[in-house]
């Protein structure tokens, strides 16, 4: 009976705590993604000409002939991560293990990977706030597991890039 | 290529079923659903337990004595007349096995019927009952788990919920702590119904063997006395055993249908006699 009552005050715990976490961290997603928007972001794997973007800010043919033979000076390209670590909490991991037994989509999960996504890719962004464009992103998710039964714990994301930046 | 920063209206990346109703109905599929085939199988277990051959029965059941004279082995003298109390009941009861006596030096108020054909009896439940028709009643009780193959019920419903538990921790152990309780209760409320079979098999045996019921409820009414008012009556829908005053209740009726009669009991005599 007291295992019982245990198990249920961590669901409701797990849940209030879980969805304000959740709540607060979309919203600062939000902001930060519409403050970002204008850093060109592409996993394409050469940059962007910018020369006819809105702000101005470009790059000409001839600077992206010289970033490819690597011969331009005043423009310089570097690695640039992003890492993020998101744990799910108890009541989002029992409705997982229902979900486990029925089937269907796992919500739970699912807001889990986004969140992470997303804010890998907004700290890899943050890093370099003097890049002018950001090429060839990819992302590696895993997952870091409690321990024992499968159970997924928490996941990372990173996110890394080649970010371009102009002197 | 034009590079045209935009963020998206909505998220598509999240499906958009609640999780707390998702939550609630997903446990309740889950509850009726263990619940519901917890309930079959034990349909099913009573089924073949009623169904025994009563040969096959005692064999499985290991019967602890293969004679009457090994029942009455290394007894004292105070289990010996429990034991001609017994033997003389048992000649009422459809149980083709000997069974043996034990008392046990303890002060608890209890009996216990054990597989194997053995009854024990504690020493607290012989100092609180003064009628040789109040023990007889008890010992018809246990001679009624015996009759009804109560023990082999039980382990057969003790495999099945074995079997539930160990399916479901499998998948994960946060839904087996929430159903553990739920079977528990289950099984409480089958273990009352039991004791209220073994109830009725008591009283006929009683009746059987004296001619009248007149004692059967001298367990029971002091218990009622001792312990009813102090315990919550929530306790007792998890207790194994049925409140004392239902108890009471159910024999009267029954004693009232089948047209017994009561007469004052016996005392003790000889070695059990109350000093």
């Amino acid at each position: 009976m007291v295992d019982l009552i245990a198990f249920l005050s961590l669901l409701t715990l797990g849940y209030l705590f879980g969805r304000h976490a959740e709540n607060k961290h979309y919203r600062s997603i939000h902001q930060r993604e519409q403050a970002l928007i204008n850093l060109v972001t592409t996993n394409c794997k050469r940059p962007l000409n910018l020369a006819d973007s809105p702000d101005g800010a470009g790059i000409s043919p001839g600077i992206q002939s010289g970033i490819q033979s690597g011969i331009q000076p005043g423009v310089e390209s570097r690695l640039v991560t992003g890492n993020v670590v998101i744990s799910v909490d108890y009541f989002k991991r029992f409705l997982a293990g229902l979900r486990n037994l029925f089937g269907g989509n796992m919500r739970s999960y699912e807001t889990l990977v986004d969140r992470a996504r997303r804010e890998a890719v907004l700290r890899l962004k943050e890093s370099c706030p003097d890049a002018d464009q950001i090429i060839n992103l990819r992302l590696e998710t895993s997952s870091i597991s409690k321990g024992g039964r499968d159970q997924v714990g928490a996941v990372e994301v990173l996110a890394y890039a080649t970010a371009i930046v102009r002197h | 290529m034009k590079y045209q920063p935009e963020l998206p209206d909505h998220n598509d990346n999240v499906s958009h079923n609640q999780p707390l109703r998702a939550f609630f109905s997903l446990l309740a599929g889950l509850l009726t659903l263990v619940v519901a085939g917890y309930w079959l199988l034990g349909l099913g277990v009573d089924l073949a337990v009623d169904n025994l051959p009563a040969d096959l029965h005692a064999r499985l059941m290991g019967s602890l004595v293969d004679s009457q004279e090994q029942a009455h082995a290394d007894q004292t003298p105070q289990e010996q007349q429990v034991q001609t109390l017994v033997d003389e009941l048992l000649q009422c009861a459809k149980i083709s096995y000997p069974l043996r006596i034990s008392i046990d030096d303890s002060d608890q108020v209890n009996a216990y019927a054990m597989g194997g054909g053995h009854i024990v009896i504690l020493n607290g439940l012989l100092k609180q009952i003064n009628s040789e028709n109040g023990l007889a009643f008890v010992l018809g009780h246990e001679i009624g788990h015996f009759q009804n193959r109560d023990h082999l019920r039980s382990m057969g419903r003790g495999v099945v919920l074995v079997a539930i538990s160990a399916l479901l921790t499998g998948a994960d152990s946060g839904v087996s702590t929430i159903l553990t309780p739920t079977i528990s209760l289950e099984e409480m409320r089958f273990s009352q119904g039991r004791e209220l079979a073994a109830d009725v098999i008591g009283l006929k045996l009683l009746n059987c063997r004296y001619g009248h019921v007149g004692g059967a409820t001298e367990f029971f009414e002091n218990q009622l006395t001792r312990t009813d008012h102090a315990v919550l009556k929530v306790a007792h829908y998890f207790a194994k055993h049925p409140q004392a005053a239902a108890r009471i209740i159910q024999i009267d009726t029954l004693a009232a249908e089948q047209g017994y009669s009561r007469a004052p009991p016996r005392t003790f005599t000889g070695s059990l006699a109350k000093k």
